[in-house]
């Protein structure tokens, strides 16, 4: 791979109690570019993401080894700011999860959190970030309504806008369009196209089309590993590896 | 279409269980109500009791009675139960303790109130005399509060249970502290659950006679302090009727007291079905 | 395993392309022979048949298309699929050229006599038709190995084809040879021109073969 490398992950074993989840994960994530999970449900991919912005550490029983390397430090260390580190890696889930406040307020709370109040350079952040999640001209309108009365497409891409208000390097999606419809799955998409000039996407999708179409480097999971890396073309019109020809062509999972 | 009929009786029988629900409210009401809603008047509700052996007097202490030891009790309940809720429920996992701590309170729900009562006795009147004042609103008020504990602590537990756990994934998303996420937006979307929880305990408070009876004091005057003895209003229309068979009184007492309660239940709840409506954007 | 009907439809797919193959492969046999024995019913018969290749070749264009649309193909299914789209095409391009072969026949009013490099004539003839059959088998057993063999066959096919053109010409050249004589070498010509664009197609679908089996591309030089 010829670009930048982002983040870099050696050796990363995760265990829930006695469950090995993660074996051995090795993997250079491209810097500014969109880089894919797919793999059969219970694979790990999500799990993988959520080790690099220690979402993990909200669960019980986790035990993790490794190392993470983002910015030359790891991210796994103990002494990691881990409210710094999720301002730097934001994640956008599976189900939009807009906060029962208005369009404006959800958008500004990341800002407001860390402690911005200057109400003229928040408008500045909030319409910034709307635009930026291709939502500005749907909502300039309302910002104070509920952000419950968007339709789902509407709310993930304003979680989405929520994310950017606080300029974050790295953007996790954990199969951010599975609960959309297929146009708003498309303007997801499209949006991804945009966004990765700025930022570093990785997404996990179950939906190997989908990674196809917005991905530059795909990584397969199966039981915990790391199957195969390769630039998307690469790996879904010649997997190396048998298990990647089976997952992809459909003959199991 | 016999099979209709063995439908239908059941169906009736349990109508008429739900309905028996209401006509028992409405009778109750109406027998207190209509007995009692003559006897309020601006007078009733303002005037200091008559003299021993007079007629005529108001019911203003106990009024400041109920809202003293009802007050003192949500004071002390309040930020114990929901901070005590917000610790379980944030800070810890699920294990022992909170299992402990869960059973704990809800037997505490189920000792009946007299011992209770019992207990604030020798223990705020008593032992704690010269910080309570002995039979004070003080007295009362904490002992009240060992029975609105339990139920807000509950209440206000389950309403945080409801918050769903990916909006505080997505506010710690976005690098927000623990603290913050929970003051900025857990509290928010559960402060229905909360309040409600606390009205019922406030309800409770409001209605409880027994511990009253014990720790309050039962003396007409007004309180000019929380240290003072008073009486709240349910202790009011046992005292009235058992030593002056004074039934006006204690109608008029009654009526009071459960208009209050009434008011209270329904400005709640529709506050709250704003609030809740306002947080879905509907 | 997952997509039976799928995997069903793939392997009709990949039959549909060897019986079309077959039946190109059998047209060259047929277009040579008529050739050897002058035999104008035969050539005219190769090129009523030109109808059924050129029908297989939409058929199968039709099935890859569905394929690919409505089964999304991915990795080696894909390859596949590209694969037979394009083999088709050399296919149909061969039965074009046995139809030129066998109209060349039909317009000869008499056998034809190879006035020179018979021996060479012949061994063209023969691995020409040796390398379209084994690129229809190459592409049914899925065997990149002997499909890398064909470039060096071809060379040694445009090596006899050039030598052949050269002795023809120089023969002609000389002065005295009648009308007829020079009329049947054009024809000749030409008939060894479609040869060895016959092999050139039979290469093709080598190359896509080992594109197929390993995903790496090959080109023509």
């Amino acid at each position: 791979m010829g670009s930048e490398i982002e983040i870099s992950v050696k050796d990363l074993n995760l265990w829930f109690g006695k469950f090995q989840a993660l074996k051995n994960i090795s993997i250079d994530i491209p810097k500014n570019e969109v880089t894919a999970l797919i793999g059969p449900s219970g694979c790990g991919k999500s799990t993988f993401i959520k080790t690099l912005d220690r979402m993990n550490d909200l669960v019980d029983n986790v035990k993790v080894t490794g190392a993470v390397m983002y910015n030359g430090r790891n991210v796994l260390d103990a002494d990691t700011d881990v409210v710094e580190l999720r301002k730097e890696i934001g994640m956008v889930f599976q189900k939009p999860n807009p906060f029962p406040k208005s369009v404006y307020d959800n958008v500004a709370y990341g800002p407001r959190v860390h402690g911005m109040r200057n109400k003229k350079t928040l408008n500045e952040i909030v319409e910034k970030s709307l635009r930026g999640a291709a939502l500005w001209d749907e909502v300039s309108d309302r910002l104070q309504e509920s952000a419950l009365r968007l339709s789902g497409g509407q709310q993930q891409r304003l979680c989405i806008a929520r994310l950017l208000a606080v300029e974050p390097n790295v953007l996790l999606m954990d199969e951010p369009a599975s609960a959309l419809d297929p146009i708003a799955t498309s303007k997801i998409e499209d949006l991804l196209h945009v966004l990765r000039k700025d930022y570093t996407i990785i997404i996990v999708t179950h939906n190997m089309q989908q990674a196809a179409r917005v991905s530059s480097h795909t990584a397969f999971f199966f039981l915990g590993e790391l199957v195969e890396y390769a630039a998307t073309i690469d790996l879904f019109e010649r997997p190396q590896d048998k298990r990647t020809e089976d997952y992809v062509t459909g003959k199991f999972g | 279409m016999v099979r209709k009929r063995y439908e239908t009786v059941p169906m009736g029988l349990l109508w008429a269980s739900g309905i028996a629900t209401l006509i028992i409210l409405i009778v109750i009401l109406a027998y207190i109500l209509g007995n009692g809603l003559s006897v309020i008047s601006w007078h009733f509700l303002t005037a200091e009791p008559a003299l021993w052996g007079h007629t005529g007097g108001g019911i203003y202490p106990t009024i400041i009675a109920t809202l003293a030891v009802t007050g003192v009790s949500l004071l002390v309940a309040a930020p114990l139960s929901v901070g005590g809720a917000i610790y379980l429920n944030e800070y810890t996992k699920e294990n022992l303790l909170r299992k402990t701590i869960r059973q704990a309170a809800e037997i505490l729900a189920g000792i009946p109130s007299i011992i209770i009562g019992l207990f604030g006795f020798l223990f705020f009147v008593i032992y704690l005399a010269p910080y309570t004042g002995g039979w004070s609103m003080i007295s009362g008020g904490l002992t009240l509060a060992f029975m609105v504990l339990p139920i807000s602590l509950r209440t206000s537990e389950e309403a945080l249970k409801t918050v769903p756990a990916d909006l505080r994934e997505a506010s710690l998303g976005v690098g927000a502290t623990k603290w913050q996420s929970i003051t900025t937006v857990v509290l928010p979307t559960a402060l229905p659950g909360i309040l409600t929880g606390l009205i019922l305990g406030v309800g409770r408070a409001v209605g409880e006679t027994a511990a009253i009876l014990l720790t309050a004091g039962g003396s007409l005057n007004l309180i000019s302090s929380l240290r003072d003895p008073g009486r709240p209003m349910t202790l009011n229309i046992y005292d009235v009727l058992t030593e002056y068979r004074d039934t006006t009184t204690a109608y008029g007492t009654a009526a009071v007291l459960i208009i209050a309660i009434l008011a209270i239940t329904l400005i709640t709840d529709w506050l709250m079905n704003r609030y809740t409506k306002k947080l879905k954007g509907l | 395993m997952a997509r039976i009907r799928y995997v069903q439809k793939l392997k009709n797919l990949r039959q549909n392309v060897e019986d079309m193959g077959a039946v190109t492969v059998r047209s060259v046999e047929q277009a040579l022979h008529a050739l050897e024995t002058s035999d104008a019913a035969l050539a005219e018969q190769v090129i009523a048949n030109d109808d059924v290749i050129d029908k297989c070749d939409r058929k199968i264009e039709s099935q890859c298309m569905t394929l690919l649309a409505l089964e999304q193909p991915m990795a080696k299914d894909l390859r596949v699929i590209a694969t037979s789209l394009k083999m088709i095409t050399d296919l149909e391009r061969i039965g074009d050229f046995t139809v030129d072969i066998a109209e060349e026949v039909v317009a000869m009013e008499k056998p034809i006599r190879i006035p020179v490099a018979s021996s060479e004539f012949e061994e063209l003839v023969g691995e020409v038709r040796s390398m379209v059959a084994d690129s229809i088998e190459t592409y049914a057993q899925g065997d990149a190995q002997r499909a890398r063999t064909f470039e060096a066959r071809d060379d040694k096919i445009d090596h006899l084809y050039k030598q052949i053109v050269n002795e023809m010409v120089r023969t002609v050249a000389r002065r005295g040879c009648s009308t007829q004589i020079i009329a049947e070498t054009a024809s000749l010509l030409y008939i060894i021109r479609y040869l060895e664009r016959i092999a050139d197609h039979a290469v093709n679908i080598g190359n896509r073969v080992c594109y197929m089996e390993e995903g790496e591309r090959r080109y023509l030089k």
